[in-house]
């Protein structure tokens, strides 16, 4: 058993604080993603559980152990650094072999466990070379595998994949997707790419400047993000901001804006009355706005075409409502060109509401 | 095409070609002078660049008539005990102000460099004080222990330089997987500085090679000098310089130093680059 539990953890270098009331609960085999933009506190806060790091207040526990003042190599964890970390003057099978010969296990255990992972990771034919004389990918493949032959408690991945090329990254984010099901041990991961967040985590923590803005799962964060933070770091493109007022419209509570008037979705009339005749601000999803509308029907927009991007399974809009410029991701069969007037249906129920001081979003 | 060489010429060979000539004159005068006859070399009417009837006459002077393979010898321990002694100490602490962040490891870094740049001028006085107290006044020991006063800052700052560039994460790793501090220093640090050390043993053994100061202030029996002093001052007498000898002396001196130069010159390159590729 091997949970992480970090109980208001905090870490200042100097006058700067770099993590802050930082509380979370890693349970036992779950796959545990640190997202947010750089210098948010997710590396600092994975080396602190790795302990390469000094902790200013705060506890950790790895297992049912107290490890704040643990040296890294009792606290039975690996790491994939960002740059790999390979030993450049020794050999693939030295570099996957170093963990154990230090804990002095038998050379035939070594040797048997070496050649399994690498197996495994399909770095077989690779055990005599050094790093230098191997790919970005497979260097990647043997940092992996020198942190997955000691078998830890727990792994902590540095942004693993950042050095890789695109579609070797799509491949590998997979591999450890399975690596993870079948290894069975606590991960933790961090990455600025909020898609490699997405796909990989069983649930993901978002920071910024050094506090935690949301703890949950994938979807959840996509469809219930706590504030505008998070709401514009996860999902792509960007979810649409705009500041809207709340007005009373006969019945219906209305948002908007100029040039755009939306019904004010059932579920969220309760919470938004408070703001009647106030400014909020309205999140859209590009996702969330189709072009099958026709007007006068129940939440659609005139719009106008500014730039077409297709990508393929979707075609990125930048429009012109107004003088507001929204994206739309609509169906790739959509024939549209820039300059062309065309009807937008937002998906009303997935409008997001946040306020303009807190940010904080409105439910 | 034509044009390009041309350029190519005018920027870079002819320069280079000039610098070339600039650099290695003094060792062309050096050879042609110790195997001229005395009477060849101070007839002026002759052209100096040029060698009419060659003579070993200055070589076996030096050879058998001086001290000189014996300085030579005490030159060499010299070099190798004080360049082996400073590179243990700066391997040591070059790591420690570079990797272990204690209070005041900036400050200790820039005070061993502020040592260096204390001129020898200044500090001999004081250290022959030292060297008459501990009684190895007139003995190699004394410049053994002298030399590291400047070796060590010299190589500490360079080996620093390298440390700085072996990725913290490469210590961070090996520790995460069990190792301790001296064996990450043993097993890991070492053989990835190899290029630096070797370079900064370089410098070290021609600094004290060519040491001439602290040699000359510390030493006076004839039979313990090195080749820097010994030459000087049995060479030339009075105001008579026994120019053959001389010469023959300074380049029998300088080739140990080419050679080592030569034999380590890709360690020495990537060395003073200080780049580590994976």
């Amino acid at each position: 058993m091997a949970q992480v539990i970090l109980q208001d953890v905090q870490k200042s270098f100097g006058k700067d604080i770099a993590v802050d009331r930082f509380s979370l609960e890693v349970k036992d085999h779950e796959f545990m993603v640190f997202v947010g933009p750089s210098g948010c506190g997710k590396t600092t806060t994975l080396r602190m559980i790795a302990g390469l790091e000094d902790i200013t207040a705060g506890d950790i526990y790895i297992g049912d152990r107290l490890v704040n003042r643990i040296p890294p190599k009792e606290r039975d964890v690996a790491m994939v650094f960002q740059n790999y970390a390979l030993y450049p003057h020794m050999s693939v099978f030295d570099n996957m072999a170093f963990g154990l010969k230090l804990k002095k296990k038998p050379r035939k255990e070594i040797e048997h466990r070496v050649k399994e992972t690498a197996e495994m990771l399909g770095i077989s034919e690779f055990l005599d070379r050094k790093p230098k004389a191997l790919s970005g990918g497979q260097r990647q493949r043997v940092a992996l595998g020198r942190a997955i032959v000691r078998v830890p408690q727990v792994y902590l991945f540095d942004e693993p994949l950042s050095n890789l090329d695109a579609k070797l990254r799509i491949q590998m984010r997979l591999e450890l997707k399975k690596l993870h099901e079948r290894m069975e041990r606590t991960s933790i991961y961090v990455t600025h790419d909020q898609i490699e967040a997405m796909t990989m985590g069983d649930r993901i923590v978002v920071m910024k400047n050094g506090l935690i803005q949301q703890v949950g799962e994938p979807l959840e964060l996509y469809f219930m993000p706590t504030n505008r933070f998070v709401a514009s770091f996860i999902g792509s493109p960007t979810m649409n901001f705009i500041r809207a007022h709340i007005e009373q419209a006969g019945d219906n509570l209305m948002v908007g804006s100029e040039g755009l008037q939306l019904p004010v979705p059932d579920k969220k009339i309760e919470a938004l009355a408070a703001y009647g005749n106030r400014e909020v601000i309205l999140g859209i999803r590009p996702d969330d706005l189709s072009a099958t509308g026709t007007l006068g029907e129940r939440g659609t927009l005139r719009a106008g075409v500014v730039v077409v991007q297709p990508v393929g399974s979707q075609i990125y809009l930048e429009v012109k409502v107004g003088s507001l410029s929204l994206i739309a991701s609509v169906n790739a069969q959509t024939r549209v060109k820039p300059r062309q007037e065309i009807i937008l249906k937002a998906r009303l129920e997935n409008l997001h509401f946040f306020d303009p001081s807190t940010e904080k979003a409105i439910y | 095409m034509a044009q390009r060489f041309a350029q190519k010429l005018l920027r870079f060979y002819i320069p280079l070609i000039l610098f070339l000539l600039f650099l290695l004159f003094p060792f062309y005068w050096m050879l042609v002078t110790t195997f001229k006859s005395d009477v060849e070399l101070y007839n002026l009417s002759l052209n100096p660049f040029y060698i009419y009837t060659w003579s070993l006459a200055n070589v076996k002077h030096l050879l058998f008539d001086t001290p000189f393979l014996r300085w030579l010898f005490n030159t060499f321990l010299v070099s190798v005990v004080s360049a082996f002694i400073s590179l243990a100490t700066s391997l040591l602490a070059a790591y420690g102000i570079q990797r272990i962040r204690f209070r005041g490891s900036g400050f200790m870094g820039i005070a061993i460099f502020f040592c260096y740049l204390v001129p020898p001028t200044i500090l001999f006085i004081p250290l022959a004080t030292m060297v008459f107290k501990l009684k190895i006044w007139d003995s190699l020991v004394s410049l053994s222990i002298i030399y590291p006063t400047f070796l060590i800052p010299f190589c500490t700052w360079l080996l620093m330089g390298y440390f700085k560039s072996i990725p913290k994460e490469l210590e961070e790793c090996a520790m995460m997987d069990g190792a301790s501090r001296l064996w990450v220093f043993f097993k890991v640090i070492i053989p990835l500085s190899l290029p630096g050390i070797v370079s900064a043993g370089i410098f070290a053994f021609t600094l004290s090679w060519n040491e001439y100061l602290y040699a000359l202030t510390f030493i006076s029996s004839s039979l313990k000098k090195t080749i820097s002093v010994g030459l000087v001052t049995e060479l030339v007498r009075g105001d008579v310089y026994h120019w053959g000898p001389l010469m023959a002396g300074a380049l029998l001196g300088s080739v140990p130093i080419a050679l080592i130069y030569s034999f380590f010159v890709e360690y020495y390159v990537a060395g003073m680059t200080g780049a580590l590729k994976e």
